[in-house]
């Protein structure tokens, strides 16, 4: 990068591209805050957001126990429990009203509760249930917790309905073909072990990047109206707007098309999930993000002609995209309005052509017809900011707005 | 300048910048309306899904009957065989596959080992786990009433066929504190703390940045700064933080009915501390941005990694170790656990001691730097 800046300054001010671009790494590199938000900045989140899912799957999540049964069925339940993956006994509580306390404090995330007489009952076959109290403010974390300790009850219910059945003959194998019989099959498929590494990085770096990139391309093209500029940037590219443009936003659009497919290298490579459909669609849909951010910036600023009002408005229409676009609660299950407004949202209509392309072998015919609304979001942004933002540069009066 | 006065040409500052006035009164509450927006109806619901019947028995249409009234899912079509469905659910479109296999009704009514099968997508794994789950439940339903026909056909005494249909449930999941599972109970309730530490960090950095550079305000417009004017401007600050707190967790909690007032009185105790922190971190970073923008610039991009980090959604047990001690730095962290224990858990004083030593220490922490870094910019720019 500092070669390419040097050979870049070393270039003579002609008026033309290559003085705006020239014009542009000479402000980044006297602007050490403008050169972090484009490059630093994004690169340490990427890294961060990355490092903190990789454990991938929670384990040893602490849980309470309340045994109030004491005999060798609940001890073989609680030893079981202890055993699956994403559970780990933290606490042996003598009643819920103690372990209760334990859950307010966030020590555990849930309780579970074996009634007196558990076992006896279950012999005399009029069961009673075990409890798991889970803390459901920790939606994720409870419905791991649920799983397991589900799991590990339905293991012994299952054991004692086939010794019971044994009693008819045959051994346990012919009781267990007996019980066997009907059966419902859960499976989940691309991702199956639904790595949270998968779903949230895999997710959440995209987002951040078009994020990213939509902040650089505004503050790039916002601070020339703030700083009043805009001559000195118009006369560097020979008073034509549209190579001005091009000059300033080329070394951020190389920045991050560069991320953009080093966010993929790092899936599919280094973190080994290949993509099951194609690596190339998948990557083309995410470097046609990275354009959609840089139209999308240029719309904003065209409205606005003010860097603070342009960076608000990617607040509210690129920061709060995430929530709208399906990434956890299905867009299906959403009401209308809101399932209106994340149509209206670029990132929206990206998510499926990655998972579709990544972890699900999507048809190519599936990512074009998902590709076009991309289209249009720099098409549109294009068509409305680029004549708002050439009426502005003729405007003096209306530079230098906070 | 005394406190009093801080304080009150503080307010006054906040209210007649025509740019963050924005900021410091009205984005809140816009935020309150429209981020809640995509949780509005809580619970999964109207998934499409595609049946694969390969059976096509009174039996496998009993299923599907069954299956188009539960309410988190909708049947949306058929499909000839899963690998039709498969491209569907690969491309997003639709959310689950329901295959019942060839023979399935005769096969169940002789014993032979079959099953129905359900796919859900990984990609999606909330509405994966919510698909499963759903349909699971009902599927295991039927096959139970199968396995009864069954075994009644072939002469299991009436007697304890009626008891095992009577036996109730084996285990039973019972969601604590968010009683219905709401989703946006457990999203909004964390992420509106987020939202009134995010805005007020910018309003608050970007005002005392724009003093900074017109050497104004309560902080750099004076030749002379006592700690009295100090104390006011933050309290003044710390105002603004409070009020949009007390927004949330009482007006916005009870608009939408998510779980709320556990222990008001630890809430708004918490909320004044919760504050005066956020206060003090926006002079720091206002004084240390210098710059009326770059509040916006910085703050922007760090509300989804200041999400995470807080460990609400992804466990903390699951994070690594330094990532969770550079979390402990950001008011968020102790602020969401603590609201959503006082809030939503009533949690007493002395069970969210970890959240009020942590918010504390940062107290401590941001307050000194404040100063410090006020100090230093009037040192460096208003000698």
């Amino acid at each position: 990068l500092a070669a390419a800046l040097s050979v870049a300054m070393a270039t003579p001010a002609t008026p033309g591209l290559r003085a705006v671009l020239a014009r542009e790494l000479h402000y980044l590199r006297r602007e050490p805050w403008d050169l972090a938000l484009l490059l630093w900045f994004p690169m340490a989140s990427l890294l961060l957001l990355l490092w903190m899912f990789s454990t991938g799957i929670p384990t040893g999540l602490p849980i309470a126990v309340v045994d109030e049964d004491h005999s060798v069925a609940s001890r073989e339940l609680v030893r079981r429990m202890a055993a699956t993956r994403g559970v780990a006994i933290a606490l042996q509580a003598p009643s819920l009203e103690a372990a209760q306390p334990a859950v307010r404090s966030g020590r555990v995330y849930g309780v579970v509760h074996i009634p007196a007489n558990w076992e006896r009952d279950g012999l005399r076959h009029t069961p009673q249930p075990v409890v798991l109290y889970d803390n459901a403010q920790f939606s994720l974390v409870a419905g791991i917790v649920g799983g397991d300790v589900r799991a590990a009850v339905g293991s012994m219910g299952l054991d004692s309905a086939l010794a019971s059945e044994a009693h008819f003959g045959g051994g346990l194998a012919q009781a267990a073909l007996r019980l066997g019989g009907v059966q419902v099959d859960l499976r989940t498929l691309f991702n199956p072990s639904l790595s949270y590494e998968a779903y949230f990085a895999g997710m959440l770096l995209p987002v951040a990047l078009h994020l990213f990139c939509v902040i650089a391309a505004v503050s790039a093209l916002g601070r020339e109206f703030r700083n009043r500029s805009v001559d000195a940037w118009l006369h560097a590219a020979g008073g034509s707007l549209p190579r001005a443009l091009l000059g300033k936003l080329a070394p951020l659009a190389a920045v991050y098309l560069l991320l953009a497919m080093a966010v993929v290298a790092t899936f599919a490579g280094w973190r080994g999930w290949p993509a099951a459909g194609s690596l190339g669609l998948w990557m083309a849909a995410i470097a046609m993000l990275m354009i959609v951010s840089i139209a999308i910036a240029i719309l904003l600023v065209g409205l606005t002609i003010n860097l603070r009002t342009a960076l608000s408005l990617t607040g509210i229409y690129v920061a709060t995209g995430l929530a709208f676009s399906g990434f956890s609660y299905p867009r299906a299950a959403m009401g209308e309005a809101a399932q209106w407004w994340g149509g209206l949202l670029p990132y929206t209509h990206y998510l499926p052509l990655q998972q579709g392309q990544w972890l699900g072998a999507a048809p190519a015919s599936a990512w074009a017809q998902g590709m076009a609304p991309l289209l249009l979001f720099i098409a549109v942004p294009l068509l409305v900011g680029l004549p708002l933002l050439g009426r502005a540069v003729r405007q003096p009066a209306r530079w230098g707005g906070r | 300048v005394t406190f009093w006065r801080a304080l009150a040409a503080t307010v006054a500052a906040a209210l007649r910048d025509r740019g963050l006035v924005i900021m410091f009164v009205v984005a809140v509450p816009v935020y309150s309306f429209f981020y809640p927006l995509p949780y509005a109806t809580q619970a999964v619901r109207h998934v499409p899904l595609v049946v694969v019947d390969l059976d096509a028995s009174p039996l496998s249409r009993d299923i599907v009957s069954r299956l188009s009234a539960v309410p988190s899912v909708r049947i949306d079509g058929s499909a000839s065989s899963v690998d039709e469905a498969r491209t569907a659910l690969a491309s997003g479109q639709i959310a689950g596959i329901v295959l019942v296999p060839e023979n399935f009704a005769r096969d169940a009514a002789r014993g032979t080992p079959t099953a129905v099968t359900v796919f859900g997508t990984g990609a999606y794994p909330v509405q994966d786990k919510a698909v499963l789950g759903s349909v699971g439940a009902v599927l295991q339903g039927v096959v139970v009433e199968v396995g009864g026909t069954r075994v009644a056909h072939q002469g299991a005494p009436a007697a304890a066929l009626l008891q095992s249909a009577r036996a109730g449930p084996a285990f039973i999941d019972q969601p604590l504190y968010n009683l219905a599972r709401g989703y946006g109970s457990y999203v909004v309730a964390a992420v509106g703390i987020l939202i009134v530490q995010q805005v007020m960090l910018m309003a608050i950095a970007s005002l005392v940045g724009t003093w900074l550079e017109r050497r104004t305000g309560t902080l750099f417009g004076a030749p002379r700064l006592g700690l009295s004017a100090l104390v006011g401007t933050l309290i003044a600050f710390a105002l603004f933080v409070f009020l949009a707190l007390l927004y949330f967790i009482g007006l916005v909690f009870w608009f939408h009915d998510y779980p709320r007032g556990g222990n008001f009185g630890g809430a708004l105790a918490f909320a004044a501390l919760t504050a005066l922190t956020v206060a003090s971190l926006g002079i720091a970073l206002g004084a240390w941005f210098a710059d009326r923008e770059r509040a916006f610039q910085v703050l922007l991009a760090t509300s989804v990694p200041f999400v995470f980090m807080s460990g609400i959604v992804f466990p903390r047990e699951a994070m690594p170790a330094p990532i969770n001690a550079l979390a402990m730095l950001i008011p968020t962290t102790p602020g969401i656990f603590g609201f959503v224990k006082l809030n939503q858990m009533g949690a007493s004083w002395s069970e969210i001691r970890p959240e009020f030593l942590n918010m504390a220490a940062l107290l401590l922490l941001y307050a000194l730097l404040a100063g410090w870094a006020v100090h230093w910019r009037r040192q460096e720019r208003c000698a």
